[in-house]
């Protein structure tokens, strides 16, 4: 009996071994499960992870490796070669552009546009990270950026980066990354409590590292948590019980602890903050800030009045404006210019496009 | 509820473990109440939809035995109300429309003085899921009860025909007669159907999430840029429909088949290897098979069927598949779709008329090659009527068509096919398919098989629990990879 259990162990094991194995070499070899991207960072909440090879297909599709410094862009020396301009591009998944290949992405379409009109005279770094917010850009503006000596930072806004620059106290399950607030006397500050919380709390970090880095079983699952978090209100659900009893249980591992020490914020007010603070910092690095605003298609009201807060803000503050949307508005076929939620190989093209028209105008190349 | 979404992930292991559970005697009420849930999970007011017809069509069935003399104007009374229900949900705009066409035409073309809107008007409906299945499967009933079928005593037994879950949405079309007889005799456990059940949602999932989503991307997009597509995109698009809407419908029917099994009920099967058929009659023998014979019974052989001559056979033969068409959806192209059909079952009957008429062409028949160039022409006669189907009308049709034969060099399709996981899906699948095959041929009549290696290998395989979960968590992982980021709803959930 006692040898026939160990038997019957012994085959399970050696099954389930062989089944990772071979699930590895096949979801390696089709491509799957690539999708994972990033990691924690204690500073940036998450960061990309260096060299990684990522297929990307949840919209769109792409299979381009990362490069050594973890930008979704093609290698780049830290030092500036003499009699270059350089360029760097903040923003979200719209400038990281996972849903188009590298060689499609704005960044790459303008160094390239720039590179046949001066050769050799420009480069354009792509720093642009998923879900970032307007205070994470800010963080690696003043951490990784700068580094680079860029002469040109330009960060493209997108609607969502206002709410996900503070903390929502009415929300129980929020992301772990910088928030931001304003303090009584008006000064910006840094809530990085559920960074914190979440360092003390992830203990095994680096088999979760590992993990992420080369499985593509783990990526099957993070990529369907993804996909199911986005669109089953039932998973939505439980997920956020399943985070709550989670967190009770364990209460250091959770991001749902600790209440902000300040007063309720308004999110529009920190988020214009944080772009003051990012034209201040390009200023001391004789850097010009640039700022992009999203097209605006649909007409949402709350990014039009952001639209025009900010076009007044640049005027005010000296910084070059440019809002994208006419020239989507006018283009012969707008629907071409998105996928789903996102810039189409057509949109790249006219982002690079429109932007390059704007450094030209504001004489900056 | 969708099939092949997370809900039902969750609705399908509480159902069946809740059902083994319960007693005997419960176990029915579990299910009328499983499957109410999963229909009202949508609209709950079509719940209310679903329940007046139920309820009306079991007194019709009742009325009909009970006033046998007067059943015929019962019969017609039923037919009148199913149908009213089923054009006014899915025709009546389209009649709207078309009448508002015709009176546009005799104003312009006679000079007729009609006054009309100047627009369409329009009704806002949305359409009962699966209202075309459940109506056929009403009409089936009142129909055979007429011919002199025993109507259902038990309440409970024919509001479970009409709303059973794995069925409810886009069939098989199930006969009363068969699915009745196994809700009186109330199913025991048995391992072999649970196997074979979740076998079936297996590759079920597998057809809908892993080939049919994937090759749906392609077509969506072939038919959201038509102007813009190349030769091998049109080609990718046409031949990618042909093989999603069989992906999509048969992984449907697999999973809810397997569903039913996993509740010890037997549902009709609706697919058999359609694509290999060789002439287009056998391919209506194979594909929608349900579909098929309801047609059969309750249009063909009451507009007359084969009786009465040659003419108004293929007459009969012709009206049944323009109405099946129809019945797909309310658009022209459909019609158009259906009459096609119509058309190419005349030509099979006159083909094979011509061919038992001359010797020479009939000694031919026996060889293979007769036999694949059957299979050729009737796959390649499918395929370009699916383009009726999948297009938005029938301009878009004609366009997708051009494109076949465009010369143009190819372009966004092309490159999202050899981006995709398709090309290794199909190739896996066709592999599958193929040792299957083998396997099967392998079998000798004793169940032992001829090569030892697959002997011990089935053998392990049938004994090793271990290896089943292990294969069948890897398929899951399988599934889960790659499948698009989306729940893609099902085709024929439209219908």
């Amino acid at each position: 009996m006692h040898q026939r259990w160990w038997h019957a162990a012994l085959h399970a094991l050696v099954l389930i071994l062989a089944a990772i194995a071979l699930l590895e070499w096949l979801l390696g070899t089709c491509g799957v499960g690539q999708q994972e991207f990033a990691q924690p960072d204690a500073e940036l909440g998450r960061r990309h992870i260096p060299g990684k090879l990522v297929t990307w297909r949840l919209e769109g599709y792409s299979s381009d490796h990362l490069n050594s410094a973890g930008l979704r862009d093609v290698e780049h020396k830290l030092e500036k070669l003499p009699g270059v301009t350089r360029i760097a591009l903040l923003g979200d998944s719209s400038t990281e552009g996972m849903q188009v290949p590298l060689a499609k992405t704005y960044a790459r379409v303008l160094n390239s546009a720039l590179d046949a009109e001066h050769p050799g005279k420009f480069e354009v770094i792509n720093f642009g990270c998923s879900g970032y917010s307007t205070g994470q850009e800010l963080i690696q503006l003043e951490k990784d950026v700068v580094g680079y000596a860029p002469d040109i930072t330009v960060l493209l806004y997108n609607r969502g980066d206002a709410l996900e620059n503070v903390r929502n106290p009415l929300k129980k399950n929020v992301e772990p990354r910088p928030y931001f607030y304003l303090d009584e006397d008006g000064r910006l500050r840094e809530d990085a409590t559920l960074l914190a919380q979440r360092q003390q709390g992830l203990l095994p970090e680096q088999l979760w590292a590992f993990l992420r880095e080369h499985s593509h079983i783990f990526g099957v699952f993070s990529q369907t948590d993804l996909s199911l978090s986005i669109h089953e209100r039932l998973y939505r659900k439980l997920r956020s019980w399943v985070l709550r009893l989670a967190s009770l249980l364990a209460p250091r591992s959770g991001a749902t602890g600790a209440v902000a020490a300040y007063r309720p914020q308004d999110g529009w007010q920190v988020t214009c903050a944080l772009i003051e603070a990012m034209n201040q910092e390009c200023r001391k690095h004789h850097s010009r800030f640039v700022l992009l605003c999203f097209p605006n298609l649909l007409g949402d009201p709350e990014l039009s009045r952001q639209r025009a807060d900010l076009e007044v803000r640049s005027r005010n503050r000296r910084f070059a404006f440019l809002d994208l949307t006419p020239g989507f508005a006018n283009h012969p076929d707008p629907g071409s210019l998105f996928l789903q939620y996102h810039f189409s190989t057509a949109g790249h093209h006219l982002v690079a496009e429109q932007l390059r028209q704007l450094l030209a105008a504001e004489h900056l190349i | 509820m969708l099939f092949n979404s997370f809900t039902y992930l969750l609705f399908l292991p509480i159902v069946v473990a809740s059902y083994w559970l319960l007693p005997r005697a419960c176990r029915r009420y579990l299910l009328l109440l499983a499957s109410y849930i999963f229909y009202m999970s949508w609209i709950p007011a079509y719940g209310l939809l679903i329940a007046t017809l139920t309820v009306v069509n079991y007194l019709i069935g009742l009325a009909i035995t009970h006033f046998a003399k007067r059943r015929k104007p019962i019969l017609i009374l039923g037919l009148l109300f199913n149908l009213g229900a089923l054009c006014f949900y899915k025709y009546a705009n389209f009649l709207i429309k078309s009448a508002w066409d015709v009176i546009g035409w005799l104003q312009a073309d006679l000079g007729l003085p009609i006054l009309r809107p100047a627009t369409s008007p329009v009704l806002e409906i949305i359409l009962p899921l699966g209202i075309s299945f459940f109506t056929f499967e009403f009409i089936h009933y009142i129909t055979d009860v007429y011919r002199g079928s025993a109507p259902v005593r038990s309440f409970g037994n024919f509001a479970l025909f009409a709303a059973f879950f794995p069925s409810q949405i886009a069939g098989p079309i199930k006969r009363f007669q068969d699915f009745v007889k196994q809700l009186v005799e109330e199913p025991l456990f048995n391992s072999s159907y649970f196997k074979a059940g979740l076998s079936l949602i297996f590759l079920g999932l597998i057809k809908k999430v892993v080939l049919g989503d994937n090759i749906g991307q392609l077509v969506g997009t072939g038919y959201g840029h038509v102007e813009h597509l190349g030769t091998m995109d049109a080609w990718i698009t046409v031949v990618g429909f042909h093989l999603q809407i069989f992906f999509d419908f048969s992984g449907y029917t697999d999973i809810g088949r397997g569903s039913a099994l996993l509740l010890g009920y037997k549902v009709p099967e609706n697919f058999n290897c359609p694509y290999l058929a060789w002439s287009v009659s056998e391919f209506w023998r194979r594909w929608h098979m349900s579909l098929s014979s309801w047609l059969r019974d309750y249009l063909f052989i009451p507009l007359g069927g084969s009786r009465n001559g040659l003419w108004r056979a293929r007459r009969n033969l012709l009206i049944t598949m323009v109405l099946g068409g129809l019945w797909h959806g309310a658009a022209w192209h459909y019609v158009i779709w259906g009459a096609c059909h119509g058309a190419g079952l005349v030509l099979t009957k006159e083909w094979q008329n011509l061919v038992s008429r001359l010797p020479w062409l009939a000694r031919l028949r026996p060889h293979p090659l007769w036999h694949w160039s059957g299979v050729l022409a009737t796959g390649f006669f499918v395929l370009v009527t699916w383009i009726l189907f999948r297009a938005e009308n029938t301009s878009q049709a004609l366009a997708v068509t051009q494109r076949l034969f465009a010369l143009a060099p190819s372009g966004e399709v092309t490159e999202m096919l050899l981006q995709s996981t398709v090309p290794v899906s199909l190739a896996v699948y066709a592999a599958f398919l193929l040792l299957s095959f083998w396997h099967d041929r392998l079998k000798q009549g004793d169940g032992s098989y001829q090569i030892p290696l697959i002997e011990s290998a089935t053998c392990w395989w049938q004994t090793s629990v271990s290896a089943r979960i292990v294969f069948f968590a890897a398929l899951s992982i399988v599934i889960l990879g790659f499948a698009p980021g989306k729940v893609e709803p099902f085709i024929y959930f439209q219908f």
